[in-house]
C-alpha cells in the first residue's frame, strides 16, 4: 500500500512539476497578461510586412542553409574519423555557437581594412544567417545519415549504386522527415534573430522582431508589442507541431562515409569558421596597443568577475531545468510544448522580468541570469537536448514496467547517459550569456558586464578599446563553455 | 551516478555561490560607509551616463559625499526606454527619484504621460540656445549642435542641402534609424524643418547617398570610423573627442548655411518621488560649473553654462548656426522614401 502511495504522490509531483515548468517558460507574456490593463490588435500595416519580411526571411535562410549544409556534409566526409573530424565538427559548429553579436563584428570586419561598403540588406542578414546555421545543418546531417543510413551506404556503394541514386532512391525517402524538422529548426532561429536584423537589415529588412521593439520604443504599446510576439511564437508553435521529433542525435559518426564524399570539397569544412576568425583578427588589429584609462581597468575585474558569475549561474539553471526535465518526461503534450516553444524577444521578457518585486543588486543579477534562461532554454533543449533524452524513452518505458521510480530513472538511466550532451547544453548556454548585451542593458543596473562596458566604451568614441575587450570576453566564454564540457568528459568516463 | 549528479550540481551551486560571495567582497573594497545609510536618492539614467568612461560615476561620488546619502543607479539601456522603464517602475510601486537623460524628443511623452516636479532653477549664465527651451521642470545638462562629420581630405564639404545630394556623395553617408534613434530622428526633423513641403523630394534625390541606416548612433559612428562611409550625422562635440582625445584634427564638420538642429540633454524629477528634496538638489547641482565641466570632458558635449569651455578644446570647436526643429516622431516623409 505504501508503495502504492508513493507512486501516486509521484505521479502528482511530476504533473505538478510539469505544469511549474511551462508556466515557468511562459512567465514573461503570464506577467504581461497581469499587468496589461487593456488590449487591442496591432493594425495590420504594423505587421503584416515585417511578418512578410520574416517570413522570406527565414525561409530564405533556412533553404540556404539546407542546401550549404549539405555540401558541407559531404566535405566532412572526406576527412577520417580522429582528431581532425573532431576539430571539423567544432569549426563548423562554431559560427552557431558564438553570440550573435560576434558574428555580426566579424563580418563587418571583413569589409572595413579596404573600405568596401557593407551590402546591408534582406541579402546581408540572409548570408550571415547562412554562415551562422549552415554548419549546424551539415553536423546534424552527418551524425543523422551515420546514425539511420551508414549500413546503406555501404551497400549502395557495394552494389555501384551513383550518389545520384543514393540520395533520391535510398537517403530521401529515410531522411525527408528528418530534413523538415531540420529546416524548421533552422527557419524559427531566422524567424527569432533580432540582432542581426536590425544591425545588417537597413530599414528594409525589418522583420517582426524589429517591429516588436519599434512598437515598444516608439509608441510604448506593450499591448500590441505583446499581441505579436504572440503570435510570432504562436506561428512557430503550429509549425513544430507538425514535426514534432529530434533531428540531433547524441552521439556522432564513429567512422567517414568515403561514398558520399567529394573531392576537392574537403577544405571547405573551415570556410565559415576562418570567415568568422579571421573577421576578429581584423577587428583585432585595430584594437592592438590600445590603452585603456585606470578608471576602466579597475572595472575590467569587477566586469569579468559579474560576466563569470552570470555564465556560471545560467549554466547551473539550464542544468537544474534539464534534471527537472528529465524526471517529468516523457510526456506527449510536454515534449510537444518544449519543441514548438520559443520566448519572446529580448525586450518582452527583460522588461517582464522588471514589474517583478526586487530592486538590489543581487535582485537584479537573479532576474538577469533568470531572464537569460527564459530566452536560452527553449532553443538549447530543442536544439541539443531533446535528442538526448528522447533516445532513451524505451529504456525508461522497460524500467517503469519493471516497476523503477520516476527519480531512480533519472538518476540511474538518464543521467549516466544524457549527462554528457546536457552539461554541453549548459556550457553554451554559459557561453551564450557572457555575449549577451541587449538583457543586461535592461536588467543589469549599474552592474558593469564585459559586453556592456564595451557597449560603454562604443558609446564614448573608444572603439578600438571595445574591440580589444572582445578577445577577454571570448576567451572567458569559451574557457566556461570548457568547464562544463571538462565535467561532460568526466562524467562520460 | 547518483552520487556523480549530486557532486556536480553541489559543485556547481558552490562554484556560483562561491563566485557571488567573491564578487561581492570585491566591490565591498570600494563600499563606503555611506552606503549604508538610509536616504537613497533612486536615479535612472542611460547606461553610458554611468558607465566606465561617463561622468555619471564622479558625479554620484561628489553628491553622495557632500550630501551624505546614498544614490542609487538604475539604468534603461537605451535612452529612448527611459519613459518605459519610468512607466514600469511606477506600476511597480518602487519609483524613481531622478530621471536624466531625456532629449528635446521625448519631453512631449514625458510632459504628456507623467507629472514633473519644479525644480526652481536659477537660469543665469545660461546659453541661449539652452535658455530658450526653458520649462522648470526639466534641467538642461548638455547640448550639442548636431551636423555631419567627415575626414579633411575625403570629400569636398557642401555648404547647403543642395550640396549634400550631389551625385559626388553616392553611399557615403551614415544616418541613424529614426525610429530606434534620437540623432535619426533629429535628421528626418531638421530635414522637414528645411526643406518643409519638399522633404519627400529631398529623401529621393537623398537616398541614393545613403550608405547604411544604423540602429543606433554608436553603430554608425562606429562604422565611419572603419572607414565604411565619408560622412556620418554626429554631434559637433564629436570634434572635441578627435581633436582633444585623439589630437587627431583630420576630423571636421559641415557647416550648412540653412542652420543646425540641436540636441539638449535634461534631468527632471517625476512627482512621485520619494526624495524630493534630494533629488531636485541633485539635479540643480547639475548645473554646477564643476560638474558641468565634468560631464563637459566625460560626455563630449556643450556645457550649459557660459564661460566653462575657455582653455579646453571645446573652446576651438566650430561655431555653427542652430535652427528650430519639430520635436515630433512623424515618420510617414521618411517611411515613403526609405521604406520602400
Amino acid at each position: 500500500m505504501n508503495g502504492i502511495k508513493f507512486l501516486k504522490g509521484e505521479a502528482l509531483g511530476r504533473s505538478l512539476a510539469r505544469v511549474a515548468l511551462g508556466l515557468l517558460l511562459l512567465s514573461p507574456y503570464l506577467i504581461w497578461l497581469v499587468w496589461i490593463p487593456s488590449w487591442s490588435a496591432p493594425s495590420a500595416q504594423a505587421w503584416l510586412k515585417p511578418l512578410i519580411t520574416s517570413l522570406l526571411q527565414a525561409f530564405t535562410s533556412a533553404a540556404l542553409s539546407v542546401v550549404c549544409g549539405f555540401l558541407l556534409f559531404q566535405a566532412v566526409q572526406g576527412w577520417r574519423p580522429g582528431r581532425w573530424r573532431h576539430v571539423c565538427e567544432v569549426a563548423l559548429l562554431l559560427p552557431g555557437m558564438v553570440p550573435p553579436l560576434f558574428l555580426v563584428l566579424a563580418l563587418l570586419a571583413w569589409a572595413a581594412p579596404w573600405g568596401v561598403a557593407f551590402p546591408y540588406g534582406l541579402a546581408a542578414v540572409i548570408g550571415a544567417h547562412v554562415l551562422m546555421n549552415s554548419g549546424l545543418v551539415a553536423v546534424a546531417l552527418d551524425r543523422m545519415v551515420y546514425s539511420k543510413l551508414s549500413g546503406m551506404t555501404e551497400t549502395a556503394w557495394v552494389l555501384g549504386a551513383s550518389k545520384r541514386q543514393f540520395w533520391l532512391r535510398v537517403a530521401w525517402p529515410y531522411l525527408k522527415g528528418d530534413l523538415a524538422c531540420i529546416f524548421l529548426f533552422v527557419f524559427s532561429l531566422c524567424f527569432t534573430s533580432f540582432s542581426i536584423p536590425l544591425v545588417l537589415g537597413g530599414r528594409r529588412a525589418a522583420t517582426l522582431e524589429v517591429a516588436i521593439f519599434d512598437t515598444i520604443r516608439m509608441e510604448g504599446r506593450w499591448d500590441l508589442a505583446v499581441v505579436m510576439a504572440l503570435c510570432q511564437s504562436l506561428i512557430l508553435f503550429l509549425l513544430a507541431m507538425t514535426l514534432p521529433r529530434s533531428f540531433w542525435p547524441a552521439r556522432r559518426g564513429r567512422k567517414s562515409l568515403p561514398f558520399l564524399n567529394v573531392r576537392g570539397l574537403k577544405p571547405l569544412v573551415f570556410v565559415p569558421a576562418l570567415v568568422l576568425i579571421i573577421g576578429w583578427v581584423l577587428g583585432g588589429l585595430a584594437g592592438a596597443g590600445v590603452s585603456f584609462d585606470p578608471q576602466l581597468k579597475s572595472q575590467l575585474i569587477d566586469a569579468a568577475l559579474t560576466t563569470t558569475t552570470l555564465a556560471f549561474s545560467v549554466g547551473l539553471l539550464h542544468l537544474l531545468l534539464l534534471v527537472l526535465v528529465a524526471y517529468v518526461t516523457p510526456h506527449r503534450g510536454l515534449d510537444r510544448f518544449l519543441n514548438g516553444y520559443l520566448a519572446p524577444s529580448p525586450a518582452i521578457t527583460g522588461f517582464a522580468l522588471l514589474l517583478l518585486p526586487g530592486e538590489s543588486e543581487t535582485a537584479a543579477l537573479l532576474k538577469l541570469i533568470f531572464a537569460l534562461t527564459l530566452i536560452t532554454f527553449p532553443l538549447l533543449y530543442r536544439w541539443l537536448a531533446h535528442a538526448a533524452l528522447a533516445m532513451l524513452q524505451k529504456q525508461i518505458i522497460v524500467a517503469r514496467s519493471l516497476g523503477a521510480s520516476w527519480a531512480a530513472i533519472v538518476f540511474e538511466i538518464v543521467w549516466p547517459q544524457a549527462a554528457p550532451q546536457l552539461l554541453r547544453v549548459c556550457g553554451l548556454s554559459a557561453l551564450w550569456a557572457c555575449g549577451d548585451f541587449a538583457l543586461s542593458g535592461i536588467l543589469a543596473g549599474p552592474m558593469p558586464t564585459l559586453p556592456l562596458l564595451m557597449q560603454g566604451l562604443i558609446d564614448n568614441y573608444q572603439i578600438e578599446a571595445a574591440q580589444a575587450l572582445m578577445f577577454p570576453l571570448l576567451f572567458l566564454g569559451l574557457g566556461i563553455y570548457g568547464v562544463f564540457v571538462g565535467a561532460a568528459r568526466y562524467v562520460s568516463r | 551516478m547518483r552520487s556523480r549528479l549530486v557532486i556536480f550540481i553541489i559543485l556547481f551551486v558552490a562554484l556560483v555561490f562561491g563566485l557571488f560571495f567573491g564578487r561581492s567582497a570585491y566591490r565591498a573594497k570600494y563600499l563606503p560607509r555611506e552606503q549604508y545609510m538610509e536616504k537613497k536618492v533612486r536615479v535612472l539614467a542611460y547606461s553610458t551616463f554611468v558607465g566606465s568612461s561617463g561622468p555619471g560615476s564622479a558625479i554620484i561620488e561628489r553628491f553622495q559625499g557632500a550630501k551624505n546619502c546614498k544614490v542609487e543607479i538604475q539604468t534603461a539601456g537605451d535612452a529612448g526606454l527611459l519613459l518605459e522603464r519610468l512607466k514600469l517602475a511606477q506600476a511597480g510601486g518602487v519609483p524613481f527619484d531622478v530621471v536624466l537623460g531625456l532629449d528635446q524628443l521625448m519631453l512631449e511623452d514625458a510632459k504628456e504621460r507623467f507629472q514633473w516636479k519644479p525644480l526652481g532653477l536659477n537660469r543665469q549664465n545660461w546659453k541661449p540656445q539652452v535658455a530658450a527651451h526653458f520649462d522648470d521642470r526639466f534641467a538642461p545638462f548638455d547640448w550639442s549642435p548636431l551636423t555631419f562629420v567627415y575626414r579633411k581630405g575625403s570629400v569636398n564639404p557642401p555648404q547647403d542641402f543642395q550640396g549634400l545630394v550631389a551625385p559626388e556623395f553616392r553611399a557615403a553617408f551614415a544616418l541613424q534609424d529614426p525610429r530606434s534613434s534620437s540623432p535619426g530622428m533629429q535628421f528626418v526633423n531638421w530635414v522637414k524643418a528645411v526643406k518643409g513641403q519638399d522633404t519627400v523630394g529631398f529623401f529621393e534625390k537623398f537616398k541614393p547617398n545613403v550608405q547604411s541606416i544604423a540602429p543606433s548612433w554608436s553603430f554608425s559612428y562606429g562604422l565611419f570610423k572603419k572607414n565604411q562611409s565619408l560622412l556620418v550625422f554626429s554631434y559637433v562635440t564629436s570634434l572635441a573627442f578627435h581633436w582633444g582625445i585623439e589630437k587627431d584634427k583630420q576630423y571636421q564638420v559641415l557647416s550648412l548655411n540653412e542652420g543646425h538642429p540641436v540636441q539638449i540633454e535634461y534631468a527632471a524629477v517625476p512627482a512621485d518621488c520619494r526624495q524630493c528634496e534630494l533629488a531636485q538638489e541633485f539635479v540643480r547641482d547639475l548645473l554646477l560649473p564643476e560638474v558641468q565641466s565634468e560631464i563637459m570632458t566625460k560626455n563630449f558635449m556643450f556645457p550649459v553654462l557660459e564661460g566653462l569651455e575657455a582653455g579646453t578644446v571645446f573652446a576651438e570647436l566650430p561655431k555653427l548656426k542652430t535652427i528650430e526643429t519639430s520635436t515630433g516622431k512623424d515618420l510617414s516623409e521618411w517611411d515613403q522614401v526609405f521604406k520602400r
